[in-house]
């Protein structure tokens, strides 16, 4: 190890060994950023190393390692660090086959590690790392702890329908939050700065700024009543102080602008404070308006409005990784628009047969690839996922993958294709995996395979053999989302009874909690629940039969940088942030 | 001229007709407070009622909906017993190869259905334990149920496209089913005088495609003459030889949502100023609540009442006329 020969260069010397494989590390990760002269110098030295470690050359985008350390209880446990192996073993590792840090933070071993690592190897300790690495880094719904945080909304029963939360969404930073309702407003909550001294919390959230967003309208023609429900936010990267965000109803889409605006002129000459006009006659000195501070106030102004494009309802909308472009999509066509143009829009997929008659399937999500700016995918009503290319041709009718698995015979009813329905489609951050919601399942796909998910979670499958009532109290329509977590190692979603359920893709552990009014007290953590599909019920199960089918969970978010999950029930916003010691 | 002389007149109806559809809107609501909610944003509502607050208290044991008939009822509540007793994915709605396989057991409830489906199904009236219906009850009983759902999302003022076509598939998927089982009953076209219009036509469509047997997609149908087809869905479960005419019947139902659902061509808004006539005089009916009479007044033109069509009771023709009624104003 470099850092043997010249433990005072450690530092420099890693970072340098790290950009001397920029071909086989994910781009854009920004791990390492030596500055190139360094590359040059620490070449000699650390390159006989490098070379003798190197393991084979990664393709370009690779999953993080499943870890070999041993799976660790799942629910509230001893609070050790789940490191696996702490002794100096792995340690010596990571010196010999880079493998991934035992921290998980890097693939190649992290500053904190490296530096504790070699020290403690001469002393024999552990390496030890701070607590903070530790939860974000460690991945895995299990090795977490979840514990209320808040929760917004009214606290009676009585639900009034406009205040039903129909999305949720974190913005690029995670400091904002922002949920629609089916009365066409938008609320977003803004996450405060973290509070040095109470570090046992990470900031709430509180109310930012309300606006209506939509009204509800009505269409002549088609003597049809348009509603105002928000169906997506979508967040726009932050360029300038001011935040701007896409909200679509079923017909039109909004570009909103949110600023904040915490001074104002005063002391103009012609006008008093209060607005009214002076009597030019009474001016006898001039003077110059001066900024001055006044309370926050949060201003939000509709920038541009994208109407008349849809004959159907629009379901999701999704920004482009250039950022100037943003598709729509509604049951039957999916359009490209351009941010600055409001009266245009490009129609990319059309999948309208000819004669109406012939209608079987339709476009239920859609969403760009968040790092090619010319891929998006698109999941049908039938179960597939299409890829398309828009380099390949202007409209995207033909695709260039299709994503679908072939049915499992053993399982078919009559109801096999509407549940194979998808109802949400994302891709990771990552940009390799995409994975897909269907009513009793999650489906993580690999974009190199077509043929099959690489894995597949049941998320309620007691409810298979209940589908016929389900059918019946039209539950089986309901649409459910999934998301990922900022690492991309846990998958999340809801379901009924206000559960909502975790996978952790590395451990294959999962988990099902319930977002109730019960455990409202801060940082209280929550229990695992559990649903006994058959006969003997155990103690604190809950049996099929007795869960509460309008108490759906249908939207989650979870904040791309921490463990902070927010999660919708009917017309209450729960959030929960993993437990901080 | 004829129309400045009469266009307070049509206005002023214009406006009772609009007063008078708030009115038939209200009556659609669960609750009055709900008619407050509506209007404090400027818009009546005639919200999707089907799953919400109907079913909240009942969803959970998958009991039963709101059904005219009590033998759907009987049928929904075998479904889930179905559904619960019998959990084995394997017993409930299982597609069997070939014959379908008759269960051996009888009604729970010994309802007396068709003879032909009798002969399949029980034998007899003894009412035996609360069994696992056989398959084609169940699968005849799901596609009521699909045809049902269907002509509720045709109902609805935001016509869900997506639920539309899961529903539909659901109810091909079952008519390939019977078809292939040798069940789909392909009936002799009637006279014309004896059986109602609409019925020939139904059966007319049920041979075509009794004939074709398409194995995956449907042939395209002709669009059934445009005022039979919203008679056809709602009369189709109704009566014993319900299921018939629901087989027929869904065909034109499914042609029908889909065509609704897109946008309107222009040549079907021609077909809607060739109605004028029938339109105004619908108007009128409504107003006056008066069937078949002719309205009296000074400035009318002389509305002969023509064949009494009765009035339309649901709320897209009140809605279908009121649209005659603007094109018409803002035309002139």
């Amino acid at each position: 190890c470099a850092r043997d020969r010249r433990p005072g260069q450690g530092q420099r010397a890693g970072r340098a060994r790290q950009d001397t494989r920029p071909a086989a590390r994910a781009p854009g990760r920004g791990e390492g950023q030596a500055a190139p002269a360094q590359r040059g110098a620490e070449k000699e030295g650390a390159g006989a190393r490098s070379r003798a470690g190197r393991s084979p050359p990664r393709p370009l985008w690779s999953p993080p390692r499943p870890s070999p350390r041993p799976a660790p209880p799942l629910g509230p446990g001893p609070a050790a660090p789940p490191l696996g192996d702490v002794t100096g073993q792995a340690s010596r590792r990571h010196f010999e086959s880079r493998v991934a840090c035992p921290c998980r933070r890097r693939r190649r071993p992290c500053r904190s590690c490296r530096r504790h690592c070699w020290r403690r190897r001469e002393s024999g300790e552990a390496p030890r790392v701070k607590s903070t690495i530790l939860l974000t880094g460690a991945g895995g719904g299990n090795d977490i702890q979840w514990c209320f945080s808040q929760v917004k909304g009214a606290v009676d029963d009585d639900v009034a329908e406009a205040d039903i939360i129909s999305t949720v969404e974190f913005n690029h930073s995670g400091e904002l939050l922002a949920t629609g309702d089916k009365g066409g407003r938008v609320v977003i909550f803004q996450q405060e700065q973290e509070n040095k001294i109470q570090s046992h919390s990470r900031g709430e959230y509180n109310v930012y700024s309300t606006f209506q967003s939509h009204e509800p309208e009505f269409d002549y023609l088609k003597s049809l009543e348009i509603e105002e429900k928000i169906n997506k936010i979508r967040w726009l990267p932050q360029k300038n102080a001011a935040q701007f965000l896409l909200s679509t109803n079923d017909k039109t889409i909004k570009l909103w602008k949110i600023s904040e605006r915490d001074k104002r002129p005063e002391g103009y000459n012609l006008k008093e404070e209060d607005g009214r006009y002076r009597d030019p006659t009474t001016v006898t000195t001039l003077r110059v308006p001066v900024f001055r501070p006044m309370d926050l106030m949060v201003e939000a102004s509709p920038r541009r409005i994208f109407a008349n494009a849809h004959t159907y309802h629009i379901n999701s909308i999704s920004i482009n990784s250039d950022y100037e472009t943003y598709l729509s999509a509604d049951d039957l066509r999916i359009n490209l628009w351009h941010l600055e143009i409001t009266d245009r829009s490009f129609n990319i997929v059309d999948i309208k047969p000819a004669n109406m008659e012939e209608l079987t399937e339709v476009i239920t999500a859609a969403e760009f690839h968040p790092n090619s700016c010319n891929t998006f995918v698109y999941s049908s009503s039938k179960g597939t996922i299409r890829l398309c290319d828009m380099r390949a041709s202007a409209l995207c009718d033909r695709h260039s993958k299709l994503f679908e698995e072939p049915e499992d015979p053993s399982n078919r009813s009559f109801f096999s294709e509407i549940i194979s329905s998808i109802s949400d489609v994302k891709f990771s951050h990552s940009g390799r995996y995409m994975m897909t919601r269907d009513y009793l399942s999650v489906k993580i796909w690999d974009l190199n395979m077509e043929n099959r998910p690489v894995e597949t979670y049941q998320v309620h499958e007691y409810l298979r053999s209940k589908l016929c009532s389900l059918y019946e109290n039209d539950c089986i329509f309901d649409k459910f989302e999934c998301c990922w977590n900022g690492s991309d190692s846990v998958v999340m979603t809801g379901s009924y009874n206000n559960f909502f359920r975790m996978f952790d893709r590395n451990t294959k552990r999962d988990i099902t909690l319930e977002a109730s009014r019960e455990n409202n007290k801060p940082r209280t953590v929550l229990k695992p629940r559990k649903v006994c599909a058959s006969g003997k019920r155990k103690k604190d199960e809950i049996s099929v039969d007795s869960l509460d089918f309008n108490k759906k969970i249908l939207h989650t978010a979870w904040h791309p940088k921490e463990n902070i999950i927010a999660v919708a029930t009917t017309n209450n916003l729960y959030i929960f942030q993993d437990k901080v010691n | 001229m004829i129309w400045r002389g009469t266009f307070s007149l049509f206005f002023v109806f214009f406006f009772n007709f609009f007063f008078q559809r708030l009115f038939i809107f209200g009556t659609e609501r669960e609750t009055e407070h709900e008619r407050g909610r509506g209007r404090e944003r400027g818009r009546h509502r005639i919200g999707n009622r089907l799953q919400a607050l109907s079913h909240q208290p009942r969803a959970r044991h998958g009991a039963r909906t709101h059904r005219p008939r009590d033998r759907d009822l009987a049928e929904v509540g075998r479904l889930t017993d179905c559904a619960t007793q019998a959990p084995h994915p394997s017993r409930c709605l299982k597609r069997v190869p070939g014959v379908a396989v008759l269960q051996g057991r009888m009604f729970a409830r010994g309802l007396k259905r068709k003879s032909s489906e009798d002969a399949e199904d029980a034998d007899g009236g003894v009412a035996g334990l609360p069994a696992a219906p056989s398959y084609t009850l169940q699968r005849q009983s799901l596609l009521d149920m699909s045809l049902v759902k269907l002509q509720l999302c045709h109902m609805l003022v935001e016509p869900n496209l997506c639920r539309s076509v899961l529903i539909a598939n659901t109810v091909r998927q079952i008519q390939e089913e019977m078809t292939q089982d040798g069940t789909w009953r392909v009936v002799a076209p009637q006279a014309a005088g004896r059986a109602p219009l609409d019925r020939l036509v139904s059966t007319e469509i049920l041979c075509r495609s009794g004939r074709e047997q398409e194995g995956e997609g449907d042939c395209p149908l002709p669009d059934p003459a445009p005022g039979q087809a919203p008679r056809r869905p709602q009369s189709s479960p109704w009566g014993l030889d319900g299921s018939r005419e629901g087989r027929g019947g869904f065909q034109k139902s499914l042609d029908h949502i889909f065509e609704t659902l897109e946008n309107k061509t222009p040549g079907s808004v021609e077909e809607l100023f060739s109605d004028v006539d029938s339109s105004y005089y619908d108007l009128d009916a409504v107003l006056t609540g008066m069937v078949g009479g002719a309205p009296t007044g000074p400035g009318l033109p002389a509305f002969a009442p023509t064949a009494a069509a009765p009035p339309s009771s649901t709320c897209r023709s009140d809605l279908g006329e009121l649209e005659h009624t603007v094109e018409i104003l803002v035309e002139t």
